[in-house]
């Protein structure tokens, strides 16, 4: 039931495509980036978001977002380092034109949460007009 | 994620394909209605007479049931996950009119999550004497809704009181589940359940495991005792201490260990306590120990039961002590009351 769990994360909130908001102005889609180091025994990961600081944080992907695998075991000298995976996660039920708290546990393969992130801020973010 | 499975032995005839994303990702205990397509891949047509599984509580059928070379049916299955948590797969097992391969199996991946947190959770009273009182509190949270209500009790012990209270950081996300004992339940280990009706989808439950050691006058620790991986040939040593509950002497009638590989030897602790120190050889139970070891008393006709194990390690075998496996449980905050609260 011992759940060795290490892992270096990294979080950004970058944009990817963008949604028309009412005044005419363009916003991006929140956009979620993170980073793992050594996350073995990582079912995946599971996103929640709040309109405040303080919560209430609702989780917001219905599947988990899988952890990325090797796609053959690795062996000799490479086995010592670890591997990085690299995620990212488009929130599109999101509001555009709305700050948003963000926060990330990850999922063992035997069903134990941790968290990764206390929650983030993510402003609007107006995409310049063309 | 095993998804179909078939069995090695002849080529499967029915090829099954997935009508949601696999592995299936339910919280515990769901009821899911699940949807695969399925083709005939030999050259006579099939019959599908029954579909169920191998383990657990489910059912499947087939439309059409019979299949002409090629042709493509549907397969509906029903099933309800189990509580453990983690990734799992439950095979399904289709059986058909095919003398070639009467059996096929449809596996199916699974990850069972956990509506709450903490996910291991647990009410731990430890031990507790006749006309003593105990209060457990726990703080339970979900994120799947806004305003996390505990809407009932389910069901609980007899000897339980089981209250829902607002969670003490104000969190709308979070309940605080206070159980005290009423009662003192019959003597020995228990293990009990508290189950409430939550207002997540499906009325998903919340069940926290109860755990109690119930004692008359006197008390033993620990219970049960296991004395892990014993080397083939050698012997192996433990303790139980015994105390007694308010003044008085340890009155000790006698000691039956249930095995004659293992002896018993008293020793004085101080006022009240006696440690039974134990002595497991391994030559005289090769296979391992599981036993009972009873003991009695002279004054109390409730004798204390203690169960104990040991494995025993061929020689050249690697065996690892694991160690406490549950020390990702979190257990309530457990307080003693007084006789007037």
């Amino acid at each position: 039931m011992k759940w060795l769990f290490a892992m270096a994360w990294l979080v950004a909130l970058g944009s990817a495509s963008a949604k028309d908001a009412d005044a005419g102005i363009r916003y991006a889609t929140p956009v979620l980036h993170w980073t793992s180091k050594d996350e073995k025994g990582v079912y995946g990961y599971i996103i929640y978001r709040s309109a405040k600081a303080d919560g209430p944080f609702l989780r917001i992907n219905k599947r988990i977002v899988p952890a990325i695998r090797p796609k053959s075991p690795v062996s000799g000298e490479d086995a010592r380092l670890p591997i990085e995976n690299r995620y990212e996660f488009k929130d599109v039920s999101a509001d555009p034109a709305q700050t948003y708290y963000y926060s990330i546990d990850a999922v063992s393969r035997t069903g134990l949460s941790k968290q990764l992130t206390r929650p983030i801020r993510r402003e609007p973010r107006a995409l310049p007009s063309n | 994620m095993g998804v179909p499975a078939h069995a090695a032995s002849s080529p499967a005839a029915l090829e099954f394909t997935p009508g949601q994303e696999m592995p299936v990702e339910v919280y515990q205990g769901d009821r899911e209605r699940l949807h695969f397509a399925v083709r005939n891949v030999a050259e006579h047509s099939i019959t599908i007479d029954r579909i169920f599984p191998r383990k657990g509580g489910g059912s499947g059928s087939a439309t059409p049931s019979t299949l002409a070379p090629g042709a493509v049916g549907k397969i509906e299955l029903d099933f309800t996950f189990p509580d453990a948590l983690g990734a799992g797969q439950v095979n399904f097992l289709v059986k058909t009119n095919n003398p070639d391969k009467p059996t096929e199996l449809l596996g199916v991946g699974y990850f069972v999550q956990s509506a709450f947190s903490p996910e291991l959770r647990l009410f731990d009273f430890g031990s507790l004497h006749t006309g003593q009182r105990a209060r457990s509190t726990l703080e339970v949270t979900s994120r799947l809704v806004p305003e996390l209500k505990l809407e009932k009790v389910i069901s609980k012990p007899d000897w339980l009181d089981v209250e829902i209270k607002p969670s003490a950081s104000g969190s709308s996300q979070t309940q605080r589940v206070v159980a005290t004992t009423t009662s003192l339940p019959p003597v020995g280990i228990v293990n009990s359940e508290v189950v409430l009706k939550s207002n997540l989808d499906h009325e998903r439950p919340l069940r926290i495991p109860v755990l109690l050691r119930a004692f008359d006058k006197y008390a033993v620790d620990p219970i049960p005792l296991s004395l892990g991986g014993v080397d083939e040939g050698m012997d192996k040593h433990g303790k139980l201490r015994i105390t007694r509950y308010g003044e008085g002497d340890v009155l000790i009638d006698s000691v039956e260990s249930g095995s004659p590989a293992l002896r018993t030897e008293r020793v004085s602790c101080g006022s009240g306590c006696v440690d039974l120190m134990l002595t497991f050889d391994s030559m005289k139970a090769r296979g391992g120990l599981r036993t009972v070891l009873k003991i009695s008393f002279k004054d109390d006709t409730q004798p204390l039961l203690v169960p104990i194990d040991a494995l025993v390690v061929p020689i050249g075998v690697k065996s690892i002590e694991l160690g406490d496996l549950d020390t990702l449980t979190v257990r309530g905050t457990t307080e003693m009351l007084e006789p007037n609260q």
